[in-house]
């Protein structure tokens, strides 16, 4: 019985979170195989093990015990892989994973301690490193290559072609299908919802923070239309499900550990990232700027929280 | 190691740490001075070089005139005497650049004439106490080498991860990493290695009272 | 008309500063002392930047002159003398900022600043932005708004870092990266979501 106790760690209180987010993850996955081939669950396995063999050195320099059942690391190596196109090299997949979890989790402590989102801090990296290899896409449907991706042929995202001034031509199928050049997971608008739904059921993630996001974001694209000649609707349309907005609303934003607590504060970290985000799209050196807006907004979580509890505990104790 | 060695390590270890400033003080990693060119600067050896040769030639004979001229009397404005000795002897150290480097300074930039109100040149305005001379000498040249291993150290890794060579020459075949050769590249090194310096001191400091214990 | 074009180049310059060229998340300027401030927490924020801010403004406004009148000398090496008339600009403005504080009789209320004013004078962001105004041959008004920008750049990088250091600290750190380490890796991720922004290093 005793070294049966000795034996098992309890589960970490993680646990449950971190796999029904990896369990949200699994339809995108699916869908990128679907439309990439084999390329992204290779890369995806590559990305686990990666964050596994990180976890585990990290446990062994800091004489603890190889917790398994921590697995946000896994997490995190899913959601930067699959906003990546499925031709990036196994190279960038490595790097930004080890990235992602030595520095941007171990280092400010493990679970549940860092204030950056790691993923996004991966992505960052992986953008600035490899900037042309980042931003160019496989056509759906071709033939990407498991080892040797150089004859895979690439386009251009439509949150590229909105940066030039024009408007992306997708047919609304396609659209909502996720069948068109974008980072390998982000596309799929329906699976999206769909798993944001069942999130939300799960109590997983909030529903004001995303809303907020999206909301600011949009209105943004209303008020301040990037491209002059396009229809509000389009605009609009087409703003928002590009360049991993809306995958990073549902994933990405309501990290536990880097978003505030309070639901007047996450109100106000939505609109703050919505603006970043939009800032970043515009007068921003990279199309997909919402990873390092997100990273900037994250230094502001802790003071939001910070100032809208106070707000709070001041009105409630006016009130009494 | 002899009992009476590693008894006399252990009761001065703090002591004997802290006055280390090559290794185990090492005024970069551990104190965090030095950080701006090092952090921006220090992206090839080339670079290192220019630096190096810069705070080599500045901190020792800044440390010692300011010594002479700071007699005690007015401590207010040591800040003052320190940078504008500095800025004296910078005078010599821009002609001794030139000569060597030429027009291969400009690749650092403003990091070199910024050298002259760099803490590590100055900090020492900030005791009011006045300084022995044969004490500036010394510690004067302890934390130049002491910068020096931190800035070669930086610069030959950023170098190797962001560019794949070594002073110009190809080493790899491909960068590792591009962004070491970036700011923040630099800041999140430096600042691994600075973790990585501090779990190396512990180490020494277990191993050194495991010894004493031993015995 | 005329006047808000000015007042437009004054901002803009300032904006510049404050956020694409921040003088610590691109420039790295004055980080040591920054690192510092941040560990010791005993700095008192508002006092250190408000004396920062008069010591560069009064510093630039003496160096465009200075500067000026250095690069209308005939000597062949200015660069040697730079740093020392820079320097001397910003120990003048020293002196200037400390008789502003020590006239007036309240000394209990200045001695605060007055220990604080060495620190905020002999910075490297002081230096730093005196050399990219004098050597990028930028107009009075561009300096001067560059400079305010810098300063406030530089108060603003270190009530973040602060904020974040109050939120990490709470947490389970690693002893090894207590202090220093994760203090620069924060500002080093920072650096590189503004970078994101910028796309590219200003020129140093």
């Amino acid at each position: 019985m005793k070294q049966d106790e000795k034996n098992h760690l309890p589960r970490h209180a993680d646990f449950a979170q971190n796999s029904d987010m990896l369990f949200a993850l699994f339809p995108l996955a699916f869908m990128a195989v679907y439309l990439y081939g084999l390329r992204p669950a290779l890369m995806l396995v590559l990305a686990f093990f990666t964050a596994s063999v990180c976890d585990f050195f990290v446990a062994k320099l800091r004489s603890q015990r190889y917790d398994a059942s921590e697995n946000s690391s896994l997490v995190f190596a899913a959601l930067f892989t699959l906003m990546l196109p499925a031709t990036a090299s196994y190279a960038i997949v490595v790097t930004g994973v080890v990235v992602a979890v030595l520095v941007g989790k171990h280092a400010f402590g493990g679970a549940g301690n860092y204030p950056f989102h790691p993923a996004a801090l991966g992505y960052a990296v992986v953008t600035v490193s490899w900037p042309q290899q980042i931003f160019r896409y496989p056509t759906p449907f071709t033939h990407v290559g498991l080892w040797d991706t150089s004859a895979a042929s690439l386009e251009d995202a439509s949150s590229h072609i909105l940066r030039t001034g024009g408007v992306p031509n997708i047919p609304s199928l396609d659209l909502t299908l996720g069948n068109y050049a974008g980072p390998m997971g982000t596309t799929f608008v329906l699976v999206i919802v769909a798993v944001a739904l069942y999130l939300l059921l799960r109590h997983r993630i909030s529903v004001e923070l995303p809303l907020a996001f999206l909301a600011t974001s949009a209105l943004i694209s209303v008020l301040f239309p990037r491209v002059a000649t396009a229809g509000t609707f389009e605009l609009v349309k087409y703003e928002l499900l590009s360049g991993a907005l809306l995958y990073t609303a549902v994933f990405l934003l309501c990290e536990p550990s880097t978003a505030p607590k309070n639901r007047l504060a996450r109100v106000v970290y939505g609109v703050l990232t919505g603006f970043l985000t939009m800032m970043f799209r515009y007068y921003g050196a990279y199309e997909l700027g919402v990873c390092f807006a997100l990273l900037l907004a994250n230094a502001f979580s802790g003071y939001l929280d910070r100032v809208c509890s106070k707000a709070a505990f001041q009105r409630r104790s006016k009130s009494l | 190691m002899k009992q009476e060695n590693s008894n006399y390590l252990i009761n001065n270890m703090d002591r004997l740490m802290q006055r280390d400033r090559i290794f185990l003080n090492n005024p970069v990693f551990m104190q965090g001075l030095g950080l701006a060119p090092i952090v921006v600067a220090a992206t090839t050896l080339h670079n290192a070089l220019v630096l190096g040769l810069g705070v080599l030639l500045l901190l020792t004979p800044t440390r010692l005139v300011a010594a002479m001229v700071c007699r005690g009397r007015w401590p207010r404005f040591r800040g003052v005497a320190y940078a504008l000795t500095a800025a004296v002897v910078y005078i010599g150290v821009w002609f001794a650049e030139n000569a060597l480097f030429g027009v291969g300074m400009q690749t650092v930039g403003l990091y070199l004439p910024l050298l002259v109100v760099e803490p590590i040149i100055l900090k020492r305005y900030e005791r009011t106490q006045p300084e022995r001379l044969g004490t500036a000498v010394r510690k004067g040249l302890v934390t130049t080498f002491g910068f020096l291993l931190a800035l070669l150290l930086v610069a030959a890794l950023r170098e190797l991860l962001g560019a794949g060579t070594l002073l110009g020459y190809a080493v790899a075949s491909r960068p590792v990493l591009p962004m070491a050769q970036l700011v923040s590249g630099g800041f999140i090194l430096v600042g691994v290695l600075a973790a990585a310096w501090r779990w190396m001191r512990n180490l020494i400091k277990r191993v050194v009272s495991m010894e004493a214990n031993l015995k | 008309m005329t006047i808000v074009e000015p007042i437009l180049t004054f901002f803009f310059y300032a904006i510049v500063a404050i956020a694409a060229q921040n003088a610590i998340f691109t420039r790295a300027l004055g980080v040591s002392r920054l690192v510092k401030i941040v560990d010791d927490g005993s700095v008192e924020l508002f006092k250190f930047g408000a004396l920062l801010t008069a010591v560069q403004l009064i510093s630039s406004l003496l160096s465009f002159f200075a500067g000026r009148a250095l690069m209308g000398l005939a000597l062949p090496y200015k660069s040697a003398f730079l740093p020392l008339v820079l320097v001397l600009c910003s120990a003048i403005a020293f002196f200037i900022v400390l008789l502003i504080l020590v006239l007036p009789k309240k000394r209990a209320l200045a001695k605060d600043y007055v220990t604080l004013l060495p620190m905020a004078t002999f910075n490297c962001s002081i230096l730093g932005t005196l050399l990219l105004t004098s050597t990028g041959g930028y107009t009075l008004l561009q300096s001067l708004g560059f400079s305010l920008g810098s300063a406030v750049g530089y108060v603003l990088a270190v009530v973040l870092v602060n904020e974040g250091q109050r939120k990490i600290q709470n947490r389970g750190l690693p002893a090894t990266f207590r202090g220093l380490p994760i203090t620069l890796i924060y500002i080093g991720i920072l650096a590189l979501a503004i970078y994101g922004f910028s796309g590219h290093t200003p020129a140093i």
